[in-house]
Formats: C-alpha cells, structure tokens, sequence
C-alpha cells in the first residue's frame, strides 16, 4: 500500500467558519413579546380579555348614547320591565315588556300584560309608552340600561384608581424597605404591621363619616389605606431576591448610582409579578366595592354603582327580579372576566409557575 | 515572574459578618498579600472558605470590616466621593460565577455590554454602538449578537458577555470569581483561553477565585491557598505543586484526579486534620517565607520543620 503523508493543503473550508457557530436562528423576542405568545395560547385569557373589553366599552359609551340620563326620574313610567327592539316579539325572552304571570297565595292568578301600555280606567282608553328600556326601569322610573352601565363605570373607575394607588404607594414602600434593608426595613416593616392590623371595615366606616357623601376618589382612597400593604410586601419580597442577584452587583462593580440600579435592573425584573397582582386587585376591589354599596356604605345615590344597584334590586326580588339580575350578573362576569386575564397573565409573565 | 511592580497591596484584610453577635462569621480573616502587574494569582480552597467574599471585599462590594487593600498604593476602601468610587471601578472590574444570574434579563446584550460605557460616560450614540460591536468581537461574538436577550445564549457565550461587560471599562485588574466552576468542561477550556488570550493583549491582572486544582495551575503564575478565612500557603504554582507544605495545602492536591490509571491506583487521599498542628497557647502564627516567594501561614517551630523539608 501506498504510504501517503497527510497535509494540511489537503483540507479546506467548506462552510461552517468559526464565527457562524455562535449565530442564533431564532428570532430576537423580548420578554413581553414572548409573554404575549404565551398569553394568546390560553383560551381562557383570551376570552375573559375580549369580555373585559366589551364591559368597559358599554361602560364608556352605553351611558353617553343612551337618551335617558342615570338620575332622570320618571314617575308615569316605574318599575317597567325590560323591552328591547327586536326581541320584543319573542314571548319566551324576559325582553317583552310584559309582566310576569303571578299566582298569589289564595290561588287567584294575574294574567301578564304589557306595562307599557297604560290604559285609563275611566274611559278604558290605552296608550302605549312608545320607548324603550332595555334593562327595564327602577322604582323611581330611572332607565336601569344606563344606570347598570353608569354604576359599572363608577365601580371598574374605583377600581383601577384603587389599583393605581396601590401600586405606587406599594412600590415605593417595598422598593425602599427591601433595597436599603437593615434598619429601615425593621421600621418600615413595623409600620406595616400595624398598620395591618386595623380592621378594614372600620377604616372605611369612618372615612365614610368624615367624607359625608362618599364619592369614587372617598372609595377608592378607603381601600387603599390597608390594600397597598399586599403589594408592598411583594415588591419587598422581590427586591430581596434581586438585590443579592450577580447582576446587580456586576451593575455595583460598574460604579451604578442606587437609583439606576432601582430603575434599571431591580423595577423591570419585578414588573411581571407586579402587573399579576395589579391584575388580581381590580376584580377584588369591584368586588369590595360592591359589597360596602351593598351594605350601603357605598356611593351616595342619586350616583350608582353595581354594588348600590343589587341592594335596590334585592328589596323587591320577587316583583322586578330583572332590577337585581342585570346588575349581579354584570359584577360576576366582570369579576370572572378580570380573573382569567390575571390568571392568564400569571402563567404568561411567570411561566416557572405553571405545572 | 518579569515585573515586580505591585499592583495591589491587601494588608491584614477582614470581613466578618454580624460581627460582635453569637453568629458571627469570620468569612476573611486577615489575610495580607500582594498581587504584581500582569501576573495571574489563582485563589483555591474548599467551599465556603472565604474566596469569593475576598473578591468581593477586594472590590469593594462588601465593606471591610478591617484592614486595607491597596491599588497603587491608593486605598480602595474607607471614606471615599461618588466620584472617586466611580474612578476606582475602572481600574478593577469582575467577572462572576453563575453566567445566569449575572445578566440582567431584561436588557439586551448590547445594553448590558454598554452599561459601564455608559455610566462612565466613555462614548455615546454611533460610537458606543461601534465600541460594543468590538467588544462582543473580541470576546468571540458576532454583532448581530447585541440587539439580543441573555436568556438566547449558552452559558459560555454567557460567560463572554459577562468578561466583555468587565473589559467595557477597560480595567487593568479582572477579579475573575469561579469564572469557569458553572460551564461545561469543553467550554471551560473556551473561556479560560479567552482570558489568557486578552490578558496578552490588554496587559492585565488577574485574581483568578477557583476550585478546579489543574485548571488554577494551568492559568496562575502564583497560587493562594485560602482555609477557613485564612491564607495558608501562598507561592508560585510550579513551586507549590512540587512543595506543597501546609498540611492543607498536601491534602488538597492529593484530592486531584489524574487521567492515568496506574498513578490513580496508587494516590491516597489525605484528610487533612486541622489538630496535626498541635498549636500552643502563646505561639504566634503568621505568614512566614519558607523559601524564596513561598508563605505559609506557621508557627515557629513548624516554620523550621517546612525549611528542613523543603526540597530545593
């Protein structure tokens, strides 16, 4: 055999170079763009956004389209049952204007009939109330479709204001408790737990008593004087788990003033648990909203909220349910709604959470 | 060793934690040495014995809690301005452990890259564009590379965006705390070549923190061996391979694994036993040169035994 000597001019290159080895394939994605992806996957997120944005747009507009003002009173026209255009023919739909057919205890029924139609027991002469309420109107003849949407307004307003709140006030508390440490984080923290220890109704009643007529900024500021404190204590949480990360002290070794190692690396790396609980505080707030409304600490009437509007229903469930089932229902789907985007947003932003 | 010029000076250094409490913990407990212009000085011991915290302190992340470290001659520690803090973090910079938590997330390479750039107010716009595209070329990357997250990468591409961040500011001494202890072995031997490749190039200084035995021999011209807080033996690597006289110091390299089955079959292990020593109340230990350039941290009457032992 023939002996043959191995050179290096015998080889070349013929594609795959040193530097080709590092290139990345797949695209550049940031973590909002990735947390995206991952959030249009989920179904349920997907529903409760499209849902959460139909609330707030009828909460927006509904009443400034509406002919009838929230506190337009009309006493000729009380207690209407809803009549909308359209599914007012069809008899088994609670959208006719009719009254519901009542049996009473002696067994005498009352047939239903149209309230609409208002006929003169003189003359026997009928005329017909030619508009619509497609929700119906309460006992003092307000139109409930522009109430329900106004008190839907009142109630996401107080939310997010009392999420807003809650954010600063919770960001800045645990931002400076967790990044300085030692001393004053003993105190801030101290101040905190005292602080949790007032019970939360008593907070609220007594603002209710030195603000006479409780309005959305009264309410939302109620909540917070203890909500913040959820927030902070995360935010603390997270900046004691960053504060001691190798990034922050490569950012230290640079020579970084606190205040941009605050904004730079320690803020946007908590972000995502922050939005997550911002997500969960808004349907909590509706919620406890509508609960002192309901136990009538709430907003002041003529004003009204979803919770204010329940308690005016439930007096007189068994004559006009409508008045209580169109305001509940729109609490619960909001609240529901909020939750599965916040659910949603939890498994995009934190994807180690999921199982 | 060529130069002799001293580049740092760390004189009696402590850190201990909770200081004065029932836990306190003296993490480094005074320890002297000095680090030469352009040399690499390799730091061994076992976990938890006190390396990185003396990086750390060295740079001033922790704050002493006595002695001094010297740069220059200029004290890197006590009271000091912002801005001469910010001027002494251009001559020392760091490179870390754990090539996953040492980049922010949330920024893009070329940020992170950019970051002493930019608080040093060193270049702006086109320029620190063209800048950072020199530094991820040096360290092996490509340009497209800084508009990207540091979750895309490896852990020794990683690794580079980390040294290319520290070389940013252009310092003249790199503590390299367990650069390589979180990669795998093949590219350990990437990064380690990097830094040997750029310490020609730039002139620089290392203190190289470690635990892998063979890869501190490879890249140091002089080692440290650091128990228990305190620095044990100090002496050039070929010199403490060949004489290692501590008892630590005997223990730790018989813990080293070689490729070759014959000689594992026959190397023991020593355990080292702190009560070998067999120190008396009043005898004073400290750093004495056994041989020329080589410490170790005795007592008197030890300090005759290594000399007797000593093999020239």
């Amino acid at each position: 055999m023939e002996n043959r000597k191995i050179s290096p001019e015998m080889f070349r290159v013929v594609g795959a170079t040193a530097s080709d080895a590092e290139k990345i394939s797949r695209p550049s994605l940031t973590f909002w763009h990735d947390a995206w992806i991952r959030l249009k996957k989920n179904k349920g997120a997907i529903v409760g956004l499209i849902i959460t944005i139909i609330l707030i747009l009828l909460a927006i507009f509904a009443p400034m389209l509406s002919p009838y003002k929230y506190s337009d009173q009309d006493l000729r026209h009380a207690n209407l049952p809803p009549k909308v255009p359209g599914l007012e023919k069809i008899s088994w739909l609670p959208f006719t204007g009719y009254s519901a057919e009542k049996v009473d205890t002696r067994g005498i029924k009352t047939p239903a009939r149209d309230m609409y139609v208002t006929e003169n027991m003189r003359t026997g002469e009928k005329t017909e109330y030619k508009k619509y309420h497609y929700f119906g109107t309460d006992d003092l003849g307000r139109d409930l479709w522009t109430r329900v949407w106004t008190g839907a307004r009142v109630s996401l307003s107080i939310a997010v204001i009392a999420a807003i709140i809650d954010f600063l006030i919770g960001v800045t508390y645990g931002g400076i408790s967790g990044f300085f440490g030692g001393k004053i984080d003993i105190i801030l923290q101290r101040i905190v737990e005292v602080i949790y220890g007032i019970p939360y109704l008593i907070v609220v009643i007594l603002f209710r008593i030195a603000f006479e007529k409780a309005g959305i900024v009264t309410l939302a500021l109620a909540m917070t004087v203890t909500g913040w404190i959820g927030m902070s204590r995360l935010v603390r949480g997270q900046i004691l788990k960053l504060k001691n990360q190798e990034f922050v002290m490569a950012a230290q070794t640079l020579g970084a003033s606190n205040m941009s190692i605050i904004f730079k690396h320690l803020i946007p790396n908590t972000l995502g648990p922050i939005i997550i609980s911002i997500m969960f505080t808004i349907p909590a707030a509706i919620f406890a909203e509508a609960f002192l409304s309901f136990i009538g600490l709430g907003i002041s009437p003529p004003l009204a909220s979803l919770g204010s509007l329940v308690n005016d229903g439930i007096k007189s469930l068994t004559f006009t349910p409508y008045k209580l089932v169109f305001p509940a229902t729109v609490i619960s789907v909001m609240i529901l709604s909020f939750n599965l985007i916040a659910d949603g947003l939890r498994d995009a932003l934190d994807p180690k959470m999921r199982k | 060793m060529t130069n002799n010029e001293k580049l740092l000076e760390i004189k009696n250094l402590k850190q201990y934690f909770n200081k004065g409490k029932s836990n306190e913990v003296r993490a480094v407990d005074d320890i002297s040495f000095d680090i030469y212009k352009g040399e690499t000085l390799g730091l061994v011991g076992e976990s938890g014995c006190g390396k990185s915290t003396t990086g750390r302190t060295i740079i001033r992340l922790y704050n002493a809690t006595g002695g001094q470290v010297l740069y220059k001659g200029e004290d890197v520690h006590g009271k000091k301005s912002r801005s001469d803090i910010k001027d002494m973090t251009r001559h020392m910079q760091m490179i870390f452990q754990d090539p996953y938590a040492s980049l922010n997330p949330r920024m893009t390479v070329g940020d992170i890259i950019a970051e002493g750039i930019d608080i040093h107010g060193l270049s702006k716009g086109k320029e620190r564009q063209e800048r950072v595209f020199d530094l991820l070329e040096t360290v092996g990357l490509n340009r497209e590379h800084a508009s990207r997250y540091p979750h895309e990468f490896s852990g020794g591409q990683r690794q580079r965006i980390g040294i290319a961040r520290a070389l940013a500011v252009e310092p003249d001494f790199i503590i390299a705390d367990e650069p390589i202890s979180a990669l795998d072995v093949s590219i350990q031997a990437q990064v380690v070549n990097l830094l040997q490749k750029l310490q020609k190039e730039k002139g620089l200084t290392y203190l190289f923190i470690a635990h892998d035995l063979s890869m501190v021999k490879y890249i140091s011209d002089r080692i440290g061996v650091m128990y228990f807080g305190k620095l044990v033996e100090l002496a050039s690597s070929d010199d403490l391979y060949k004489n290692p006289l501590h008892p630590y110091t005997k223990s730790l390299l018989s813990a080293i694994p070689l490729p070759d089955p014959e000689s594992e079959r026959t190397r023991r292990r020593v355990a080292y036993n702190p009560s070998v020593h067999n120190y008396q109340d009043g005898e004073e230990l400290k750093m004495r040169e056994v041989a020329p350039n080589h410490f170790v941290y005795c007592s008197e009457k030890e300090f005759k035994e290594y000399q007797a032992s000593y093999v020239k």
